[in-house]
């Protein structure tokens, strides 16, 4: 079944149709909540209402773009939405981190999809979510703000906190991966 | 170094997670919960009905009656003007040979001729002498310039008797007579004193202005409506509800579901409806109305019959109990009040008969004596009236419930009874206007009001909103056998009736 036909049969409400998209784009989808959301929980939810607005508002898919690119999009806001509940706080770059040190893209290339992902994971809310919207999602400072509710300069400062924060984390990870390959 | 946050970009978007094994059903469960009850547009529309229904119940009918007579005849209710008073002028003036002052400020109050009802409505034909009218007034006008006489025969054919001649009534029917000895309006004055006198109060009075000229103002093609109330017959269904069984025998209905859930349906029930009603009525015969309304210089005179007389969709209201005797039978009983309007029309011909006072002219005899020459218009129209009458019916609704299916979500149930209308009131307004009342021909007021019993059925589709209370629908109709007399009616009637019932049933 082509992706026409998906959307075709999603925007009739038929359910199997929709199965077919559930099945189809939900482990992609259930990563992008997880790297929102790091808690499973919620994370879950995210899913689900995502999902369930994907369904509804599917008849506003105009088919200019990807299906994955406008599903994305929803479960962004979707996402974002969730984790608006709790405080996010802009906090300052960890002093303990060793930011100084550059990473070669070799060292990031040897990574797998999940060590990338839970790299991710592991930073604060407040990067990660700026991190996600700008290095993943590809969305402007200017975008953010919006959708964040902050300055468009604090999403500057925090995307330029979470990249020595990820680098950190990089170097960090390499030291260990050097350590094990040493012994 | 930008490099590595593509290769970021392109493993995470890469990255795909366990998906929770029930993720889709929650999601399923998810969409039935949020999709909008069935109910919500229906209870909207339903509610809507209600609103508007019970606003048209009880709105103030007198809106729309002319100001002028509600003006009049608040007054003449409330004893703050008498036969004999002076009250201003209703409708504006009254053409005629009546000073002009005198006529716009003041008129006796005489309760069959007192005001002149000035609102005939203009059919087509009212319109074709409305035209007509408009002529008269240039022929008025040309007759005030001069550029006419008296005799002469002008564009709409009216002609201007000499002094002395008979009357001829011109196309538009309307004539020029001198000497006005029939209506006791001619001028034969014999001095010169009093024929100056006559002169001076003559002057400035042109047939223009005096006769047709003004006749626009007479005619209003505004609609006379009297507002009323209406009245009604009423009963309604009944509305039992049922027992069951023991709730073993339902759990082996629903094994699945409802099984903590254990929904009353026995014992007695206590229920309230609101009913929108589409009544309709049925008899027969014609009743004819007439009216006169006479002042110094005009009189009107109606001929009509009620041309329409249609009940207007009602709502009625019950309370009730019901109990069940036997697993699939039920009783109730219940008192109802229906409160219906009825949309009475009344229409015929109306005359208006306008005397008017034209120029003068010397004694045709011996030439000292003033004549007046007399313009007698005749106007007819077709004219309508409209009013609204009201029933106010309370009975006693008695019901029996056959259940087809009683479950512990929907049930359903044949539903019939007697409904013995045990008050019926009508409010007529037809001939309330003490000023210029419309006189029918049959009697209204030596009847008496007799009780009427009239059968209902109908379909009960119940659900249970929880173990105590449930909600119910009841189409149903309602036949009148026989013809019912109310006091006020112009005719005897059998009223039926349609309706769909809302109501709530309470396990007590």
């Amino acid at each position: 079944m082509t992706e026409q036909e998906l959307i075709q049969g999603c925007k009739k409400q038929k359910q199997a149709y929709q199965k077919m998209l559930f099945d189809k784009y939900a482990g992609r989808m259930m990563a992008l909540c997880n790297r929102y959301c790091t808690d499973k929980q919620r994370a879950q939810d995210i899913l689900q209402d995502g999902f369930i607005r994907v369904f509804q508002y599917i008849d506003q898919f105009r088919e200019e773009g990807s299906l994955e690119g406008w599903m994305r999009k929803i479960f962004v806001g979707v996402a974002l939405r969730e984790i608006s509940r709790e405080k996010i706080k802009y906090r300052e770059l960890d002093q303990g981190f060793e930011s100084e040190k550059s990473v070669e893209p070799d060292a990031v290339s040897r990574l797998t999809e999940s060590e990338i992902h839970a790299l991710i994971r592991s930073m604060p809310t407040g990067y990660r979510t700026v991190f996600n919207l700008h290095v993943i999602e590809g969305y402007s400072h200017e975008e953010i703000a919006g959708l964040l509710g902050i300055e468009a300069s604090t999403s500057r400062v925090q995307l330029m906190k979470a990249k020595k924060h990820l680098q950190a984390l990089l170097v960090k990870k390499n030291r260990m991966i050097g350590h094990e390959q040493h012994i | 170094m930008s490099n590595i946050y593509d290769i970021i970009k392109e493993k995470a978007l890469q990255q795909e997670d366990a998906v929770p094994a029930d993720a889709w059903s929650n999601i399923v469960e998810k969409r039935r919960k949020r999709r909008p009850a069935f109910w919500i547009p229906i209870a909207a529309v339903l509610t809507g009905f209600i609103l508007w229904g019970t606003y048209m119940m009880w709105k103030d009918d007198e809106q729309g009656k002319p100001e002028q007579e509600q003006v009049l005849s608040e007054k003449l209710k409330a004893g703050q003007v008498q036969k004999g008073d002076e009250v201003p002028l209703p409708y504006g003036t009254i053409p005629g040979n009546v000073d002009p002052s005198q006529s716009q400020s003041v008129m006796e109050v005489e309760p069959n001729s007192g005001v002149v009802q000035n609102q005939a409505k203009l059919s087509d034909t009212g319109i074709g002498l409305q035209e007509s009218q408009m002529e008269e007034d240039r022929l008025g006008e040309a007759v005030k310039a001069q550029q006419v006489k008296s005799g002469d025969i002008t564009e709409t054919g009216i002609r201007k008797n000499r002094p002395g001649r008979k009357s001829s009534k011109s196309r538009t029917r309307m004539t020029v007579e001198s000497p006005m000895q029939d209506n006791g309006l001619a001028v034969t004055d014999e001095n010169d004193k009093s024929r100056q006198k006559n002169a001076q109060a003559i002057q400035g009075i042109t047939v223009s202005d005096a006769a047709v000229g003004k006749e626009e103002n007479n005619i209003d093609p505004a609609l006379e409506e009297k507002d009323q109330v209406v009245a009604q017959t009423a009963t309604t269904a009944g509305k039992p509800a049922i027992k069951t069984e023991q709730v073993q025998e339902k759990k082996s209905v629903e094994p699945d579901k409802k099984k903590d859930k254990v929904i009353k349906q026995t014992g007695w029930f206590a229920e309230a409806v609101i009913m929108p009603v589409l009544p309709f009525s049925d008899m027969s015969g014609n009743v004819n109305f007439y009216r006169t309304i006479q002042s110094p210089n005009n009189k009107a005179e109606f001929n009509g019959s009620m041309s329409r007389a249609k009940l207007m969709p009602a709502l009625a209201y019950q309370v009730g109990i019901r109990k069940n005797i036997s697993r699939r039978l039920g009783v109730g009983l219940g008192v109802q009040y229906l409160k219906m309007k009825e949309d009475v029309r009344i229409s015929g011909l109306q005359t208006n008969t306008m005397i008017s006072l034209g120029s003068e002219h010397p004694g045709f005899f011996d030439g000292t004596g003033m004549v007046r020459d007399t313009i007698v218009t005749y106007l007819n129209s077709n004219r309508q009236f409209r009013f609204v009458n009201q029933y106010q019916v309370i009975s006693l609704p008695v019901s029996v419930q056959y259940w087809l299916s009683l479950k512990s979500r929907w049930s359903y149930a044949l539903e019939g009874g007697l409904s013995l209308a045990i008050s019926t009131r009508y409010e007529n307004h037809i001939n309330e206007n003490l000023v210029s009342p419309l006189i029918s021909s049959k009697p209204v007021s030596n009847q008496s009001t007799s009780m009427n019993l009239s059968i209902f059925t109908g379909l009960r589709v119940q659900r249970a909103i929880n173990n105590r209370i449930s909600a119910f629908a009841l189409p149903m109709i309602q036949v009148s056998p026989a013809m019912q007399q109310v006091k006020g009616t112009y005719m005897d009637r059998r009223i039926h009736r349609a309706a769909l019932g809302f109501g709530l049933s309470v396990g007590l």
